[in-house]
């Protein structure tokens, strides 16, 4: 009977604290690094619900020899797993992670607001994209994209690549969570591959052409990233590539079709 | 340990996606099994086979119930003198056409309304043809043991299980004995239980995703992109062995877009039919050879169809 009892409040515990750990990492600033923030709402909702819910199955007459060991071990393996996940290690896709993240909101910078869709160098106009808005016009769409660009990126090197006077620039894309993310990236031509350490931030302002030869598809690919690839037919010929600092928010969530993109 | 971060990464983040909509799902089926009284359903049954079969096809849409708990329903229904064309419908209908699953398949497939249309089609097309077969025969004919044998083991059952909802709970995951005067107490607890219970399958699930993620060499990965058969294949084994709650499977399936559309698709259209937790419920509820064709039967016509979808061109 004590054994019945102090299971059904373990079990009621439990669920409460699962939801407490959802509400608390809902409002977090570590959000973005497992989920898309559109879904933040979602998960403070359930979060809040859940706890409740497990509050009430604590107070309820314990069942007879009905124990759910295999449930109860579940969930405290994969609160401790996502305890790990969110405050254990940097977020597996971004290994140079910002120190201070900017607050997670949808709402992307317009023009006139502290943020110009284009950046000027040298009297030149070059449009802000990220890369998998740029990915996406190229190869998805067949819209038409800009051919002057500038966008960020992480590196990624092979001694092929370095022969070849060229680094790979990669952008992670989180859809919905970091299970589906993407990061599309392109080659691009610079003058000493060197000045660019793997896993390093660039800024690349260049002119989008069209490759020589098509690129082997699995040529390169961002470590630690299963779904990684490069346009096959256009590369960037590099007119400016400098080492940034990573910025506030390293992934994308949003792909947007025309000026002013997400950047 | 950097690829322990990464699986530890992955896995969290389709649970925590996950986790609303199965709260959601959990929440739906404790209020249809706390204020929906049995009697209520069989009214509203038509007489003809089309007609039932209409009925069990859409009757999810109004009493959405997870796999995990749509077979002690079903066979309640059955032995409460429902169609079997009306209840084997709505046996593989019910946990994936219903607002919840269809919401959260929308919104794992970003907004792809197209994933929703084929998961529909998916699961009933095999559930009508189960249906309209089965359907001939009675619920004697179906179920393990003869209909008044039946009756008096859910008499039995039901004195010892001890509900006090206004009528029997149908659901698996419930072993409770309740007694609480208030019906929203009584919703919240069924909620956190079935919630409960059903989350070790979606934690399952979910960090075999992310093992296959974090350490799946990229040839496989070649192998699995180049060939229909073996993507749509691999695909549909990993969902009878994950058992993904209906509720949560299209956030697991949706980290897969590496393969082809009708990959993920036989994903999430065989996951609520045949699962680990499934297989043993048909074998213990149902006759043997009904069992088997309530297996074989949808693992067929799934593999055959996303096979013919991943050659379509423009299919899906």
């Amino acid at each position: 009977m004590i054994m019945d009892r102090l299971h059904t409040i373990l079990e009621g515990l439990t669920t409460a604290l699962l939801g407490a750990f959802m509400y608390a990492f809902s409002i977090s600033d570590s959000y973005w690094m497992l989920l898309s923030p559109k879904f933040q709402p979602l998960t403070a909702t359930a979060g809040f619900l859940l706890f409740v819910t497990g509050a009430a199955m604590t107070t309820r007459k314990p069942p007879r020899n009905v124990r759910r060991w295999g449930a109860l071990c579940a969930m405290l393996a994969f609160l401790a797993l996502a305890c790990w996940a969110v405050l254990g290690p940097e977020s597996a896709f971004a290994p140079d992670p910002p120190k201070k993240h900017t607050p997670m909101s949808l709402e992307l910078p317009e023009p006139g607001e502290g943020f110009e869709p284009r950046l000027t160098l040298n009297d030149k106009e070059y449009v802000r994209i990220s890369t998998p808005e740029l990915f996406a016009l190229i190869e998805g769409t067949n819209k038409e994209y800009p051919r002057e660009i500038a966008m960020r990126g992480m590196v990624a090197r092979s001694p092929d690549l370095d022969k070849r006077g060229m680094i790979a620039v990669f952008r992670v894309n989180v859809f919905c969570c970091l299970a589906d993310a993407v990061a599309p990236g392109f080659l691009v031509s610079v003058d000493d591959p060197d000045k660019y350490p793997q896993g390093s931030w660039v800024r690349v302002a260049g002119e989008v052409v069209e490759s020589a030869e098509s690129h082997a598809n699995g040529e390169i690919s961002l470590p630690g990233m299963l779904m990684s690839f490069v346009s096959l037919n256009h590369e960037i010929r590099g007119h400016d590539v400098r080492i940034i600092d990573p910025p506030d928010m390293p992934f994308t969530f949003e792909v947007r079709d025309k000026e002013p993109f997400a950047y | 340990m950097e690829s322990f971060n990464l699986f530890a990464s992955l896995a969290s983040a389709i649970v925590l996606e996950a986790a609303p909509f199965l709260l959601l799902g959990s929440f739906v089926g404790a209020l249809f099994e706390v204020l929906v009284p049995d009697s209520f359903i069989e009214r509203m049954i038509p007489k003809t086979v089309p007609g039932q079969l209409g009925f069990g096809l859409f009757a999810g849409m109004v009493l959405p119930t997870c796999e995990c708990g749509v077979v002690p329903v079903v066979r309640k229904l059955l032995a409460r003198g429902v169609p079997p064309a009306t209840a084997i419908t709505y046996l593989f209908a019910a946990p994936v056409i219903n607002p919840v699953v269809l919401l959260s398949t929308y919104f794992a497939f970003q907004s792809d309304l197209t994933m929703v249309f084929w998961r529909c089609v998916l699961v009933g097309i095999p559930a009508l043809v189960l249906g309209g077969v089965l359907g001939k025969g009675t619920a004697a004919d179906i179920l393990n043991l003869p209909k008044p044998v039946l009756r008096q083991m859910d008499d039995i059952r039901n004195e010892n299980h001890g509900h006090d909802h206004g009528h029997e709970c149908g659901c698996a995951a419930c072993g409770e004995t309740h007694d609480e005067s208030s019906r929203i107490r009584a919703v919240l607890v069924h909620t956190g239980i079935e919630f409960l219970s059903m989350s070790k399958f979606l934690i399952f699930g979910a960090c075999a995703a992310a093992l296959f993620k974090t350490f799946t060499p990229s040839s496989v990965l070649d192998l699995m992109q180049g060939n229909n058969f073996i993507s749509v294949g691999s695909m549909m084994l990993f969902a009878v062995l994950s058992s993904v709650c209906s509720e949560a499977d299209a956030f697991v399936a949706a980290g897969f877009s590496m393969l082809p559309k009708a990959a993920m698709l036989s994903f999430v259209a065989i996951g609520p039919m045949v699962d680990l937790k499934l297989i043993p419920m048909f074998l213990s509820t149902f006759k043997r050879r009904v069992a088997l064709a309530l297996i074989v039967v949808p693992v067929v016509t799934i593999f055959y169809l996303c096979v013919l979808l991943a050659y379509l061109e423009g299919g899906v």
